[in-house]
């Protein structure tokens, strides 16, 4: 920052110049950077990455901010020493040394390759690390006991359905804090991205394959849940409310799901694969078993009624 | 002087056909990838091994490195100033190419009157364009073999034949290890 | 049935009159071509462009076309950019902003693909064009007819790519068109095949160009330039052509799988049916990662040349930097999969390939810091060239911060397909790729042209454009931490992000005033020329090669092939020179030079209109224009004359001229 003021200071010295407007003009422009890092600084309060509500995404935020540390220790000698070579250095300054013979020298070499050598070695050590302990694939490490929860993207809405509880909910979940979270997710559409960013990181949806992401939440609270790639013309609404509730407040939304007379069966999934834009959070009270595995199955396996260039298939009907 | 000049157009023009060929080469293995990737995903129906007869595979083989020989003993008799040896040799590796496109339509035709088709699965649309890319570059052999036929009787083209003649040779050489690479990945490995 | 065979699935229907925005462009578009071709004819030009551009194979002439096209398709790119930052900017809440989503997403799909293999890749292989065989002391590149080819099949594509705006429609995909989106189930219409031949056609283009670019580079330097001792761009170049080379085919045959797929019924990449898409993922990535490196390395390579010449200091560290570029062009083989770290792939082959992303950062830093060692005790003048120099020293070392950042899994499963990754992206190919062509450009523009740019008006350009680049990007950044995803056309209130997007679009502003002013500098240059002449054909005081010519060059570039014994040959000449050696007078012998024609040039567009028939399923047309196609190559085939002699009294009239600074 400094440095760049200085930098501007030299160029309105700069006999090549002169000219008020642009004086005025690179005034104006080092107005807007400092207003702008200003403001840019301001927006911390809704980073939601920087913001973890669970252990997961805790962990990603501590490894963004060390990564981000110590690539600074290159970063920042390298913007400050572009700027002081490039003033210190230039044609009118005479007392500055020109020494057109040297263009060559061991020593320096030797330092900057190993410096960032080193940098990249720890850097790569805590990537080993990290990648393994963050694996959405891996279950959290905890003595509580997870709850399951199938996740299925549709073109353009999120279905959930909860095995064990025996229900589904449509552009909605919940489940209860310091609980781990087994989710199981597919796709019955493009390829989409499965993400709650306060509690983890993402994990794609495709079609006729199961992905896993395991997270815990350790706040009670409502969260933005979205798909993060890019599935068609419907994709800006693709996002859900991912709530987060004590126990009991769990167990009573699974009453009050159990309790709306709307069965999830075969006939009713159908009627949710064609393109639809609608948000509304619906209940399911009972899903047919296996409903998950057999969106998958019918990728995997020919089917009665698969027409490979017309509607998208339909689950057959049990 | 002339000679020089005309030495390092033909060792420029055989290394970018070289180089060339070093890309097709890619391309196919990026085929090859593709078909190993999917060679499982048959989704209910035929396999490789309900498509590999290793005999007729043989009879595929012989005349794909048959034709490349030919070719080559062309290049040779070229070399050494035999015209009319040369152009026998170029319609032997001529005949050997056709008669190897004409096996792998049998093929593809057999195969599309039982019902297996490259739409069926992502095995079969694998299999089959993979076999089809190949023998569409011996069809582009066989193109030019016959291009060169006609241009060797032509006074005009005496003088770039030993360039275009290299790079012919040179095309069925690449024929023959992209062949080679087909029978082991595809049917040698698919039929253990 | 006759209809059908002629016209296959093209009807007038396929025009959208209600659509204004597409309308007006496409009149915007029909203008232009009006005037042109009007001011062609008027100034009884025809025959002019005819003998002088499209039949030309003169590398420069070509690479001119080359650069001419990347300008226009900038304009067209960039304005698809305009476009997404304003509706990102209003359509926040109930207000749905003016491109509704099937519309806006066609809009970043094009811009992706424009501004990559439309902009980037032809301003690169012009200036490579133009630049390498001067650099080298060649007088054109080895194949000069298939380098006229590799120009039309690019023009072409990008021509289908024109069309689409006007006549059906685009790809809605995405730059890469993943499927299983971008097959027939989910992307029913001709948009995706537009964007497959316009891919194909400039695809083999660029393939043949690699191929031709490094032949060049291998066989046809000049007696005594060992490989050590060619210029650092020319070895960037190099590199960069192996890149093609290798990665090209795997594109050309993936975008051919998928095509495959829309047109022949097969499974390749649908997710039924035994397909696999993440398969086309993993492919398109292995010619994706390379891709970048394409493009930025010929960058790092202009920038080697402008720091040594401007700082009048040889390059520091020679060898190393070879061997960095060198190992750049190695590793950047073995990273693609951080594209795709949230696939699933597993903790083992995350680690692996994050961490051999982060290797490459270790010689792409060492290259910053020999630049920065070129400057040092350098006495180094502040033309435009330097100043894109510094501004891409200090951008582009950003974006590979957030790079590495995003390398790390960890990092990318929380920011992957956020707007933090456009900004990084954006950050490395603006700050990098872009800045380097407009230092190249500005550098190498009085070679080309024979005349200087404006200087205050690119020093200008460059103030407006990177303030522009930080106001309309560091907001992204910002988003992205705050969760915002990419490709999206309308968000709620309650996100946030509006102030963001609103400095972002203005950001977006201050670059469109960059970009006007680059176009002013051109108009009042050309307008300026005579007092801005290069008569030397050396206005920077230059160390290599391309400086001893004359500015523009006689067509076959050096009368005398020139002798290199050591690195900056012309900068030792022109030593000697100043300390008083004498000037040998050249002897000249007749020259070999390659004579126009017009297949390049005709197969470009004939290849145009088979993809053009292909993409409507007009089968008459696409068998007629394929036949006539390979009529053409067997025209050439049969072409026995395709070189000519120039006599020795040509060359020394023409160098007459040169030396007594008459204009050409």
């Amino acid at each position: 920052m400094l440095s760049s003021i200085g930098f501007g200071h030299w160029l309105e010295r700069h006999r090549d110049h002169q000219g008020k407007i642009v004086t005025r003009f690179k005034g104006i422009v080092l107005k807007l950077i400092t207003l702008g890092s200003v403001a840019w600084l301001t927006g911390c309060q809704k980073m939601e990455v920087l913001q973890p509500k669970g252990p997961v995404a805790a962990d990603e935020k501590h490894l963004l901010i060390t990564a981000v540390g110590l690539m600074l220790i290159i970063v920042v000698p390298v913007i400050i020493l572009t700027l002081l070579i490039a003033f210190r250095y230039r044609a009118s300054n005479k007392k500055a040394k020109y020494a057109p013979e040297w263009t060559h020298s061991v020593k320096l070499e030797l330092l900057w390759w190993a410096v960032p050598i080193v940098i990249v070695s720890i850097l790569a050590m805590i990537t080993w690390k990290s990648t393994h302990a963050l694996d959405p694939y891996k279950p959290l490490d905890v003595p509580q006991k997870p709850i399951t929860i199938q996740v299925v993207s549709l073109n353009w809405r999120w279905l959930f359905i909860y095995p064990d509880q025996h229900m589904a909910t449509l552009n909605f979940v919940e489940f209860p804090v310091h609980t781990p979270v087994n989710f199981r997710i597919t796709s019955d559409a493009p390829m989409n991205s499965f993400q709650i960013d306060q509690l983890a990181g993402q994990i794609y949806a495709m079609a006729g394959m199961q992905t896993k992401l395991h997270l815990m939440a350790d706040q009670v609270g409502d969260y933005n849940g979205r798909s993060v790639s890019f599935s068609g013309p419907g994709f800006n609404g693709m996002e859900f409310t991912a709530r987060v509730v004590t126990a009991d407040q769990f167990a009573q939304f699974v009453q009050t799901v159990q309790k709306t007379n709307n069965s999830l069966t075969a006939a009713a999934y159908n009627q949710l694969i064609p393109d639809s834009e609608d948000t509304r959070i619906v209940y399911y009270s009972s899903v047919d078993d296996h409903l998950f595995e057999d969106i998958m199955m019918k990728y995997m396996m020919p089917m009665s009624g698969n027409d490979p260039d017309g509607a998208p298939m339909a689950i057959s009907q049990k | 002087m002339n000679e020089h000049h005309a030495q390092e157009v033909h060792a420029k023009v055989t290394f970018g056909f070289w180089t060339y060929l070093m890309t097709d080469l890619i391309m196919f293995a990026t085929l090859v990838a593709t078909y190993i990737v999917l060679h499982n995903n048959v989704f209910g129906g035929p396999g490789i091994q309900e498509l590999t007869n290793l005999p007729y595979v043989l009879i595929q083989t012989l005349l794909v490195l048959t034709g490349a020989f030919a070719c080559r003993v062309g290049l040779a008799s070229f070399y050494l100033d035999c015209r009319k040896k040369t152009a026998a040799w170029l319609v032997i590796s001529l005949a050997f190419a056709v008669a190897f496109c004409w096996t792998q339509y049998h093929q593809f035709d057999v195969l599309l009157d039982m019902g297996i088709s490259y739409q069926n699965s992502g095995f079969l649309s694998a299999f089959f364009t993979l076999l089809a890319i190949f023998a569409v570059h011996v069809m582009i052999a066989i193109f030019w073999t016959v291009i060169l036929l006609i241009q060797f009787c032509l006074p005009r083209f005496a003088g770039l034949m030993k360039t275009r003649l290299t790079c012919l040779s040179l095309f069925w050489s690449f024929l023959s290890i992209v062949w080679l690479v087909i029978l082991t990945v595809v049917y040698l490995m698919g039929a253990l | 049935m006759m209809e059908q065979l002629i016209f296959g699935k093209l009807s007038l229907d396929a025009i959208p009159y209600h659509n204004p925005i597409i309308m007006g462009a496409g009149a915007f578009m029909a203008l232009v071509a009006t005037v042109v071709l009007g001011t062609i004819l008027y100034l009884k030009k025809v025959k002019w462009i005819w003998t002088e551009w499209l039949t030309s194979v003169d590398h420069k002439k070509i690479g001119i076309m080359y650069l001419i096209l990347a300008g226009i398709m900038f304009l067209r790119g960039f304005s698809d950019a305009v476009m997404m930052r304003l509706q990102q900017a209003m359509s926040v809440g109930t207000n749905m902003g003016y491109l509704p989503p099937e519309h806006y997403d066609q809009v970043f799909t094009a811009h992706g693909v424009i501004m990559i293999f439309f902009m980037a890749m032809s301003f690169v292989f012009g200036l490579v064009n133009i630049i390498v065989p001067e650099q080298i002391g060649a007088r054109d590149v080895a194949f000069p007819y298939l380098n006229s080819l590799s120009f039309w099949l690019t023009l072409s594509g990008a021509c289908l790519v024109m069309i689409s705006l006007v006549v059906g429609d685009f790809a809605a995909t995405g730059w890469l068109a993943y499927p299983p989106l971008s097959e027939l189930k989910y992307s029913p219409t001709v948009g995706v095949d537009y964007y497959l031949w316009a891919l194909t056609l400039s695809g083999i283009g660029t393939l043949i160009g690699g191929i031709n670019i490094f032949v060049t580079i291998l066989r046809m330097r000049c007696p005594g330039m060992t490989l050590m001792k060619m210029p650092l761009f020319t070895w960037s170049v190099l590199c960069s052509m192996i890149l093609v080379i290798v990665s090209f085919p795997v594109l050309n045959i993936t975008l051919f799988l998928l095509f495959l797929d829309r047109f022949m019924g097969m499974h390749f990449f649908t997710s039924d049916f035994g397909g696999n898409p993440m398969l086309y993922i993993s492919l398109i990535w292995t010619w994706g990662h390379p891709e970048v490196y394409i493009l930025v390395l010929p960058a790092f390579g202009i920038f080697s040349e402008v720091v040594a010449t401007f700082s009048k200091k040889p390059l520091f560290g020679y060898t190393a930097m070879v061997w960095a570029t060198a190992a750049i062009t190695v590793l950047s083989f073995t990273v693609w999969l951080h594209h795709f770290f949230t696939m699933g792939a597993g903790a083992d082959v995350n680690s692996v390939f994050g961490i051999a992303t982060m290797i490459i950062s270790v010689p792409t830093g060492v290259k910053v810091f020999n630049w920065l060692a070129t400057m040092y005790r350098g006495r180094v003048t502040f033309a435009t060239p330097m100043y894109w120099m510094i501004g891409f020293l200090i951008t582009f070392t950003i974006g590979g911060m957030t790079g590495v950042l995003m390398s790390v899994p960890g990092v990318d499963f929380q920011v992957h397909n956020s707007v933090f990754l456009i900004a990084h992206f954006h950050n490395t190919i603006i700050g990098g790729v872009v800045f380097g062509l407009f230092a190249g450009y500005t550098y190498w523009f009085p070679k080309i042209f024979g005349f200087k740019l404006h200087e205050r008006l690119g020093r200008w350009a460059f103030w407006l454009w990177i303030t522009g680049f930080y106001v309309a990007f560091m907001p992204l950044y910002v988003l992205g931490l705050m969760g915002m995803t990419r490709r999206i056309s309308h968000y709620s209130v309650e996100s946030g992000y509006h102030p963001y997007l609103i400095v972002a679009a203005i950001g977006a502003g201050i670059i469109l005033c960059g970009i006007l002013c680059q176009v002013v500098q051109l108009v009042v240059s050309i307008y300026q020329r005579d007092s801005n002449r290069d008569l030397t054909g050396d206005p920077w005081d230059g160390r290599t090669l391309e400086w001893s010519i004359a500015s523009p060059p006689p067509f076959y570039n050096f009368a005398v092939t020139p002798v290199v014994q050591e690195r900056d040959q012309f900068w030792a000449d022109k030593q000697k020179r100043l300390s008083g050696a004498a000037v040998i007078p050249p002897r000249y012998e007749p020259l070999h030079m390659p004579k126009n024609t017009s297949i390049g040039f005709l197969m470009g567009v004939i290849g145009g209109v088979f993809g053009f028939a292909m993409v409507w399923d007009m089968a008459l047309l696409s068998m007629v224009s394929g036949v006539v196609l390979l009529g053409c190559a067997l025209a050439r085939m049969f072409n026995a004359h395709i070189d000519y002699t120039v006599s020795v009294e040509e060359v020394s009239k023409t160098e007459m001229k040169h030396l007594v600074g008459a204009s050409v």
